[in-house]
């Protein structure tokens, strides 16, 4: 039964993304009832199972030859199955206010297959017992990544970004298969569990490739959850309908990445997690610094989410040695709740605003918009960590693990990057929300229809209540280390303050800060102050500190430059030089001969004597 | 009809039909074609579902003596190495009988090439007999050459032609003659491939002649499969061919290659394959990673798909270069998924190029709007054509990377490169020339591919690359124990050659060693 | 006496068929006389026929042992029936380009055939000399048969003083062989030769017999005349030549290498495979550029003569029978490709390629006859030429094992055999996309030379496909020569 109810779990998006694409591309309708439908099916067969605290793994085997075994397979165990409730109840959530977000785009039923595909593939990731199946989904959640981004193909800008996305997270995935190959040559098996129980049974089986492996996959985690240095693809990503933005490029798919790193857990060393730590803060401060002086609300909220992003992978690497990642799944996880809402707020008002999404053309929304207002700033309190919202318990419980690991730069970075996080994030709550209306836009915006707010307030309640929920000991489970229960609400509201003081004040005043710092500039402010309070740095912020530029002219100074050189090689030295050439050679010796033939006979006859003479003296005179 | 003989000769009969009918006939010369290469698919099918994998030996073999003075006869078979090729084979003829649908003159010359280039094609597949496999191979080139002169297009076919078929039949002639050293040094007086291996087995090569023939058959099929560098004839080649030859060629008949080099030299020159390896993974990585840069700055889709081709036997160079079941399986895989994958590709282009009059990915742009069925295919393609899971191009590349790895570090992460980078570069730079962007107003009118007939080649085609990509074990079920069969001596010889290195040298004390045979008595 | 005229059957029957022409001729009215190119065509296919019925074992010899019937010799005979048989229906169509004499083009085609069939049975060097100029001196007339146009007559004086030179050589040669070893017959020869071993005079004559033959064979360095003379000849001619006096050649060298004296051929070192490289690849390069059909099959034929030595170089039973059987499928081929050309410029002087623009258009019938010829001529598979190659580089490769030059001759060859393909598909080119040459469709094919075609084109595919019988027979005349 359990198994039966995965295979559902898995198998309805999918079989949704086909029913839609063979029979449903000229009915928005029918597309939409099968993508909703499947979603929530797998959705409620997640609840079930959950319920059940099912576990276990069933498998196909894909692929049988010797010493490579590939199986296609299920895996339930607490980590994905909270997983599973994640993706398939934010997906739930998004599917319904897509439905209403998209409604008379005319490509809707090649929307709805997408998501559904995505949806598909993000639930493989999560059940994948396998590295290559693991592998296989990467990519699939990447197709779908591209496709959606570029759904408004017919804007350049749109199917620049799906390329720029698509291509980014390419670069990751080199780096992951090639992870993936050297695991298996030195392991011999690609199944998850086995690998793991190998390395526990003997770790020097390693050897000493153990850090180049590690790192290798973690580039996978880096393409897709737009680490530094492939973070670029990400806020370009925003082009696609902010649906996608919200479930894809925020609570799903970039996270996976962090979830790869947690699933892979056991293939990561010391020195390995010591370079993901340190990528993950230096993402965490640099998205956090670009988002300063973004002013597309999307924009905004997408290096917001690099920055969280960040935080969750330095988790991960801060959680090293004889510990375990949970305290970043925790934060995945309820990022996934209040980001996706704070996407979908921003869409219902850019819905509203009829695709106006430059803040400073906003202002006063919060008047016209209730609804939205009152989540998007619930959103906003979660994310900056304010208690008793859940951002507040799960980045505590990092900043705590900084504490304990005793990494104070990081530790501090964290501290430094949560002030940034309020700063901005207010910014935008001030700018857009209150204060006087700065172009004619608002006039005229009207509430979401219930479509778009009910899934808006569906995503508030555990925005506002996930800390409650024992979700951290929920993951701490998978790494078999039991969480002390808190013994009530209460408690548990002030748990972190007792546990790890510096930590929990630390997060809290340095978002008071940022809110005050935020709170004085911006309160009134028609437009930005900060250039002329930082000057050029202020610039270089807003042209996102030039990395889209340098890539360029790195790409252009290497791979363009390279393949020019060979495609004009290809062009003048092979097949110019020495295919003509040959043929020339051979055509102009031709010619050549033509010469002897002068059709003048008494040459001939010399020539004819003369041949004869030398034969003779080839053989007589040696 | 699930005779070989019956697959094969199907089109090559229907091909004798057409060219004694009178020359008018044009709509019975397409439904004569149709037909016979239908037939062949439905056989081709029967047999593949009909396959028993891991079997001993060769099923539904048929044989008939023929050149008896010369040790030559009529010998066709399969197993699960070429079952899969059969299918590959016979489902592109029929995708590329049912494009041809825009050829508009001298119909008649037209399907009787067409024909003969199919029958060759299935016949070199299934062939079990040297000669006849070099036959078949011929008899399906010739036509190309024909096909590409007459119904070529663009300014550079004459040359395009030329070039084609002297390096074409340069490779073909380098490896006839490694066929013949093959067959003369063995000794065995025979083309016959089962006695041929029998008799090597027992009397293998000497180490020089194994490497020396290895390198005439290695460049010889070399060349025929577009190996780095002698690719330059594919690229303008497939440019100036006509649709459906593009698409037998590219897809089919440029396997020939490759197919020979597992079935022929794999397996009879252990040794010589070892000698070669290192060169030939090298060479790969000139197709993978070369060609791929070259395919980058192309602005004819035509020739972008074309050095994309030549780029992705790379993998199928490579996965032969790991001499292992896993390398060699992919390459098999690989063959299979790019046969259906370039025939795709190329039917696209065709249509394209009917409809628009240019391929140029200058003047293109935004066709999506305006073809979302042909464009929907084609974006498949080109996720296909990067390696994307879901397509039958993944297992093969991915296997072929993975047996590898072992044996050529440096290049697999190269090859890793090419196939994940390089590859989508080019890919997505054309999906996003030709069909995102606003549409032009020129090609407001376009017409997309309508009609059941109309879409049933690339629904055919790219069915079966999803259903492969979906399912592998299709395949590699089939292909893994023959493969294992073939690399099997090479694997030997490694194994021996390793056991003799790490063997301490004797002692000038230590017993002689027994000789074979003879009694050792104290 | 009368033994040796009934060994010598099939000859006399020839020479009485081109005296029988030549008679009726006089006899009969002007208006029926083209007819007499059937009734020679006719009487020549009976005596192939006939000959089907001699038996080439027991070897029967006549005069003396100067004239052998074995199977080598029968192989040839047959051989140039056919090709006279061919090429007098290619006169036939050619008639518009002779003012006069159709007959005496036909006798003249039957003498010359005697003397071919003469020399197929050569043991003595003064039958070879007379059979070989018999052949030669029939075809100064023929070469410049066509008495008004100047390129013929210049070709025929070409042949005529090119060719007495070469038989200058040969009659030297075959003086300074008798001087030194005091015999003429190719046993006694054969015999004796152990005891002139280093004798240069002996060498030296025997190079000279070689120059004589190599000329008739267009080989390097004798083959300078070929092209002229190829162009200059009205088209039969053309063919008679690249065939018949080519396989005279060919014959005459493998009784005289073989028989005459082996046991120096066996000793003669790379010059064979050296002579064979250099035909090769002068034939095939100087093909390249040329724009005149003869003059390109001129060049063939060179390169062809190439293709040829290799045969002779392997030095074994299976070189010999590839060289016969490349023989067997050059004449269909060759054949076929000169009866296309006559049907479309019928009797016009001219024949440059690019007048073949839009034949495939035009007359698809004699098109796809000519690319089946020239294909065949590239040894594309499955034609004959094909397996003719396949049989000369594999007889190469069996013979490399002990002559390891032998493997570089194969490779040259195959590097030979590509370049040759480069100039026959310049040819096809011309024929289906070349541009269209002038509207003038080609007028109606006559029966014979429907026949002819599909008997030429059967000879092509089925020497490809069912090389068995004729191989066969190759195989056997070979072994006669005890390699």
């Amino acid at each position: 039964m359990n198994a039966f109810l995965t295979w559902l779990v898995l198998l309805a998006p999918a079989g949704a993304a086909v029913v839609i694409t063979l029979t449903a591309l000229r009915r928005p309708a029918t597309a939409a009832r099968w993508s909703i439908g499947a979603i929530l099916v797998a959705f409620a067969a997640s609840l079930v199972l959950f319920r059940a605290g099912a576990t276990g793994e069933t498998a196909v085997v894909w692929l049988d030859l010797p010493g490579l075994r590939v199986d296609f397979g299920l895996r339930l165990d607490p980590l994905s199955l909270l997983m599973l409730l994640v993706v398939t109840g934010v997906g739930s959530a998004i599917h319904i206010y897509s439905w209403g977000y998209m409604r008379g785009d005319p490509g809707l039923p090649r929307y709805f297959a997408g998501l559904s595909l995505f949806s598909f593939a993000m639930l493989g990731i999560v059940l994948a017992t396998n590295l290559l199946q693991l592998f296989v989904f990467w990519e699939l959640v990447g197709v779908s990544s591209y496709l959606l981004i570029g759904f408004w193909y017919e804007r350049p800008a749109a199917a620049d970004a799906a390329k720029k996305a698509f291509l980014t997270n390419r670069v990751g995935d080199f780096g992951f298969l090639l992870g993936i190959i050297l695991v298996w040559s030195v392991l011999g098996t690609l199944n998850l569990a086995e690998l793991s129980a190998k390395l526990r049974a003997a770790p020097p089986a390693w050897g000493a490739a153990a850090t180049a492996a590690g790192l290798l996959v973690f580039c996978g985690a880096v393409g897709k959850s737009a680490q530094f240095p492939l973070h670029v693809w990400l806020p370009d990503a925003m082009e696609g309908p902010t649906p996608v933005s919200a479930l894809i490029h925020a609570a799903t798919m970039v996270a996976a990445g962090v979830y790869l790193l947690c699933r892979l857990f056991f293939l990561l060393n010391a020195p390995a997690l010591e370079v993901i730590a340190w990528t993950g803060g230096l993402t965490a401060l640099l998205a956090a610094l670009l988002a300063l002086q973004q002013n597309d609300i999307k924009r905004i909220l997408a290096y917001s989410t690099l920055s969280q992003l960040g935080y969750m992978v330095m988790a991960v690497g801060l959680s090293g040695a004889g510990g375990h990642p949970a305290p970043a799944m925790y934060h995945l996880t309820t990022h996934a709740f209040f980001k996706a809402l704070l996407f979908l707020a921003a869409g219902a008002v850019i819905h509203a605003l009829h695709h106006e999404q430059d803040i400073w053309k906003m202002g006063g929304l919060a008047r016209k918009l209730p609804v939205t207002f009152w989540t998007f700033l619930a959103g906003t309190l979660a994310l900056c960590g304010a208690p008793p919202f859940s951002g507040f318990f799960s980045k505590d419980t990092i900043l705590t693990l900084a504490w304990e690991r005793e990494h104070y730069a990081l530790l501090a970075l964290g501290v430094g990057v949560a002030a940034l996080t309020a700063f901005y994030m207010f910014r935008l709550v001030l700018v857009a929300f209150t204060g006087p209306a700065k172009s004619q836009a608002p006039d005229h915006a009207h509430e979401a229809p219930p479509v778009m707010t009910v899934p808006l307030v569906a995503l508030a309640v555990p925005t506002l209540l996930a800390g409650f929920w024992g979700i951290d000991r929920g993951y701490a489970r998978q790494y078999g280390a039991e969480a002390a229960a808190a013994h009530g609400w209460a408690a548990h509201l002030f748990e972190p303050f007792a546990h790890a003081p510096m930590a929990a004040w630390g997060g809290l005043l340095a978002a008071a800060a940022g809110f005050v710092a935020a709170w004085t500039l911006y309160r009134r402010a028609v437009s930005d102050p900060l250039p002329g309070l930082l000057g050029a740095p202020a610039r270089w912020l807003r042209d996102r500190l030039y990395f889209d530029e340098l890539y360029a002219a790195l790409i252009a100074a290497t791979q363009d430059l390279l393949a020019r050189v060979v495609a004009a090689v290809d062009r003048w030295v092979l097949a110019a030089g020495l295919v003509r050439g040959t043929a020339g050679v051979f055509e102009l010796t031709g010619r050549l001969l033509r010469h002897v033939h002068t059709g003048n006979l008494q040459t001939y006859a010399l020539l004819l004597a003369a041949g004869a003479v030398v034969l003779l003296w080839w053989t007589l005179a040696r | 009809m699930a005779n070989l003989t019956f697959i094969v000769f199907c089109p090559l009969v229907a091909a004798l039909v057409i060219a004694l009918l009178p020359r008018t006939f044009n709509v019975l010369f397409r439904l004569l074609a149709l037909g016979a290469t239908f037939l062949s698919l439905v056989g081709a099918v029967r047999v593949f579902l009909a396959l028993e994998p891991g079997a001993a030996g060769l099923q539904f073999e048929q044989q008939a003596s023929w050149i008896a003075a010369l040790g030559i006869g009529y010998h066709v078979g399969v197993d699960g190495l070429n079952a899969g090729l059969l299918l590959m084979g016979a489902l592109v003829a029929f995708a590329a009988v049912c494009v041809s649908r825009e050829i508009t003159e001298r119909h008649q010359v037209y399907y009787v090439l067409l024909l003969l280039m199919a029958g060759g094609i299935l016949g070199a597949f299934v062939a079990f007999d040297l000669f006849l496999f070099y036959v078949f191979h011929e008899l399906a080139l010739v036509p190309t050459f024909i096909l590409i002169g007459l119904w070529g297009r663009g300014e550079d076919r004459n040359f395009a032609t030329f070039q084609i078929t002297l390096y074409l039949s340069l490779g073909a002639l380098i490896a006839l003659a490694g066929l013949i050293a093959l067959y003369v040094l063995a000794g065995a007086d025979t083309f016959n491939l089962p006695e041929l291996t029998r008799h090597l087995a027992a009397q293998p090569l000497s180490a020089r002649a194994q490497s020396v023939i290895f390198g005439l058959l290695l460049f010889g099929f070399g060349v025929l499969v577009s190996l780095w560098p002698f690719h330059t004839w594919a690229p303008t080649g497939y440019a100036a061919a006509p649709t459906a030859a593009a698409m037998l060629h590219a897809g089919v008949l440029k396997k020939f290659g490759l197919y020979g080099l597992i079935r022929v030299a794999l397996p009879l020159l252990p040794e010589g394959a070892r000698d070669w390896v290192n060169l030939l993974a090298w060479l790969a990585l000139g197709n993978l990673l070369y060609c791929g840069l070259v395919a980058m700055r192309q602005r004819d889709l035509n020739l972008l798909i074309g050095n994309s081709s030549v780029a992705h036997m790379g993998f199928a160079f490579l996965g032969i270069a790991s001499l292992s079941v896993v390398g060699v399986t992919g390459t098999v895989v690989v063959m299979i998924a790019h046969g259906l994958l370039a025939a795709l590709s190329f039917a696209v282009s065709g249509y394209l190029h009917r409809n628009l009059g240019t391929v140029n990915l200058d003047q293109l742009g935004g066709l999506l709007r305006a073809m979302p069925f042909l464009g929907g295919v084609m974006v498949m393609a080109m996720f296909a054509g990067c390696g994307l899971p879901g397509f039958a191009n993944f297992p093969g590349e991915a296997l072929t990377l993975f047996g590898a790895w072992p044996a050529h570090r440096t290049v697999v992460i190269l090859a890793a490169w090419g196939a994940l980078v390089i590859a989508a570069v080019y890919m997505l730079r054309a999906v996003r020339a030709l069909w995102h962007g606003p549409l032009p107003e020129r090609w407001r009118d376009v017409r997309d591919a309508r009609g059941a007939w109309v879409r049933l080649p690339f629904v055919l085609l790219l069915g079966a690359l999803v259903i492969f990509g979906c399912a592998p074990r299709l395949l590699t079920d089939q292909i893994r124990p023959v493969v294992a069969r073939l690399v099997e001596p090479g694997a030997k010889v490694g194994a021996a050659t390793v056991l003799a290195e790490a063997a301490p040298a004797p002692r000038f004390t230590a017993q002689p060693p027994a000789l074979p045979g003879q009694e050792v008595a104290w | 006496m009368v033994n040796d005229l009934a060994v010598i059957g099939l000859e006399l029957a020839v020479v009485f068929a081109g005296l029988g022409v030549l008679l009726a001729d006089l006899w009969l009215p002007a208006a029926r006389r083209p007819h007499l190119a059937l009734v020679t065509a006719w009487v020549l296919g009976l005596i192939l026929l006939a000959s089907f019925g001699i038996e080439a074992e027991p070897v029967r010899t006549a005069f003396g042992g100067m004239y052998r019937l074995d199977a080598l010799a029968l192989f040839f005979k047959r051989f140039f029936l056919l090709a006279a048989l061919l090429v007098t229906v290619v006169a036939r169509e050619f008639r518009e380009g002779f003012e006069a004499g159709h007959a005496e083009y036909h006798a003249l085609t039957c003498f010359a055939l005697a003397g071919m069939m003469l020399a197929a049975s050569a043991q003595h060097f003064a039958l070879l000399f007379v059979a070989l100029e018999l052949v030669t001196v029939t075809f100064y007339v023929l070469v410049s048969f066509p008495r008004r146009r100047v390129t013929a007559l210049e070709a025929g004086v070409k042949y005529l003083i090119l060719g007495a030179l070469a038989s200058a050589f040969l009659v030297f040669g075959i003086a300074l062989v008798y001087a030194a070893t005091g015999t003429l017959a190719f046993e006694a020869l054969a015999g004796r030769l152990e005891t002139f071993t280093g004798n240069r005079l002996v060498l030296a004559g025997l190079l000279l017999v070689g120059a004589g033959l190599g000329f008739k064979l267009a080989a390097v360095p004798f083959q300078i005349w070929a092209p002229d003379v190829y162009q200059g000849a009205p088209f039969p001619t053309t063919a008679f030549l690249s065939v018949g006096s080519k396989a005279t050649g060919v014959v005459l060298l493998l009784r005289v290498l073989f028989e005459a004296v082996p046991s120096l051929t066996a000793r003669s070192g790379p010059l064979l495979s050296v002579l064979a490289g250099l035909t090769m690849f002068y034939g095939v390069l100087g093909a390249i550029p040329q724009r005149s059909l003869r003059r390109l099959m001129g060049y063939s034929s060179i390169a062809n003569a190439g293709f040829l030595l290799v045969g002779f170089a392997t030095r074994s039973t299976e070189g010999v029978g590839a060289v016969l059987f490349y023989l067997a499928g050059y004449v269909f081929a060759v054949l076929l490709v000169f009866l296309v050309a006559t049907l479309v410029w019928r009797g016009a002087e001219a024949d440059e390629i690019a007048t073949l623009g839009g034949l495939g258009r035009r007359a698809p019938a004699l098109a796809a006859s000519l690319t089946l010829g020239a294909a065949s001529l590239a040894g594309i598979p499955p034609l004959a030429g094909f397996l003719g190659k396949f049989l000369l580089i594999r007889a190469a490769v069996l013979g490399g094992a002990e002559n390891p030059a032998l493997y570089w001759l194969a490779a040259i060859t195959l590097v030979a055999a590509v370049v040759a393909i480069y100039y026959y598909f310049g040819l096809v080119r011309a024929v289906y996309w070349g541009e269209e040459a002038g509207s003038a469709s080609v007028g109606p094919v006559s029966r014979s030379a429907r026949a002819a075609l599909v008997a030429c084109a059967a000879g092509v595919l089925g020497l490809g496909v069912f090389p068995g019988p004729v191989l066969g027979w190759a195989r056997l005349a070979a072994r006669g020569l005890g390699l």
